[in-house]
């Protein structure tokens, strides 16, 4: 479906490049119709991105294929679970930042609703995926969600982090991990306390399903199933040393530990 | 004043896209207004960049700087911000832009 011509853009809500600019469109596919988002290269915040040690834009637009391509290559639960990514190289574009990730729109709106009911194993395996990749920013809004419930990771340019890089400040940033490691409670700045009490108990502790692939990454030749050729060697480095510890502690690593 | 408005998506069972203003929010000084929607989805505590300061800063560094330079931290395509400076209620001045565009992406095979 993402082997698509050449897109024509058109001003969606205003006729002025973004900040942080995202395209919206469609492609049709199967007898329907699927919502996609592209985020060319130039609308990444350089400032933002540099504060959370994402100097390269075109790496921040990588990771959101590297995100895909992992999780693709783990399999259920989580090819189920992270929105897939394909990176778009528009026709005669003569700059590399009119390049970048072509995302498919996951179904459902940002945010879990409360009080999570149901939502137990969809943020255990979330959880297992954003210590895996080192996220930087999955805070409530960067996800989507339905009651049925459904959930869908989005956003991963701030990811494949390494250790010290900053991570984001803000209260429901980890949001799955720090789920399973038993918080229920995020209490927003200015803000209403938001109760995930709903959730049912869920422990760091890997499970099977965990382990395997765990296994499966490092157990390869050190490609990390090919994850490694997207990313740059220090990013690969500790991919696999998260992958690693994970392994080794047989728990999953908690928000901001990258 | 810089008035706030966030703007959230839907994708439903269908593939159709449904955006929605979700919540509106005023700025004065270090005083914010809830005005309208949800409120959860405030984030007054998102760190945004500012070049005033040259950092990352949230509402308690500078409110108005912070809700100014909010837009700049969304780009998750499922939730984003406008900020608009507003000095009377009479007239105001569209400071930020809203990042969402949209291009037609026709499949061939």
């Amino acid at each position: 479906m993402l082997d698509a011509p050449t897109p024509a853009y058109a001003p969606h809500h205003s006729p002025s490049a973004g900040v942080n600019s995202v395209l919206s469109g469609t492609a049709d596919h199967g007898g329907r119709r699927w919502t996609l988002f592209f985020k060319p290269l130039y609308g990444v915040d350089q400032p933002t991105a540099h504060a959370f040690g994402q100097d390269s834009v075109v790496d921040l637009g990588l990771h959101e294929v590297a995100a895909w391509w992992l999780a693709r290559e783990l399999g259920p639960p989580w090819s189920d679970l992270v929105a897939p990514a394909v990176w778009l190289d528009p026709p005669g574009a003569l700059d590399i930042r009119a390049s970048g990730p072509v995302i498919f729109g996951m179904g459902g709106a940002p945010g879990v609703p409360e009080p999570g009911v149901g939502f137990d194993q969809l943020v255990s395996d979330a959880a297992f995926f954003d210590a895996l990749i080192g996220s930087q920013d999955r805070h409530d809004g960067n996800l989507r969600s339905s009651r049925a419930p459904s959930l869908g990771l989005i956003d991963h340019g701030f990811a494949f982090a390494r250790p010290g890089d900053y991570h984001n400040s803000y209260p429901t940033a980890g949001f799955f991990q720090r789920l399973r490691f038993g918080q229920r409670q995020f209490a927003l700045w200015h803000g209403p306390v938001l109760d995930y009490s709903g959730v049912g108990p869920l422990s760091p502790a890997l499970a099977a399903h965990e382990q395997a692939a765990l296994a499966k990454l490092i157990g390869t030749s050190g490609d990390l199933l090919g994850i490694a050729q997207l990313l740059p060697d220090d990013r690969a480095q500790a991919l696999r040393e998260r992958a690693r510890r994970m392994h080794r502690a047989q728990e999953i690593l908690p928000a901001a530990d990258f | 004043m810089i008035r706030l408005r966030i703007f959230i998506n839907e994708i439903g069972p269908d593939g159709e896209l449904t955006e929605r203003l979700a919540a509106e929010l005023d700025v004065r000084g270090q005083q914010l207004e809830f005005t309208a929607g949800d409120s959860r989805l405030v984030q007054v505590g998102m760190p945004v960049y500012s070049a005033k300061y040259g950092r990352l800063i949230d509402f308690d560094t500078d409110g108005e700087e912070w809700a100014r330079n909010l837009p700049s931290a969304y780009r998750s395509g499922a939730l984003y911000v406008t900020a608009e400076e507003v000095a009377d209620p009479g007239a105001s001045q569209h400071v930020e832009k809203l990042p969402a565009m949209a291009f037609a992406y026709q499949h061939r095979t």
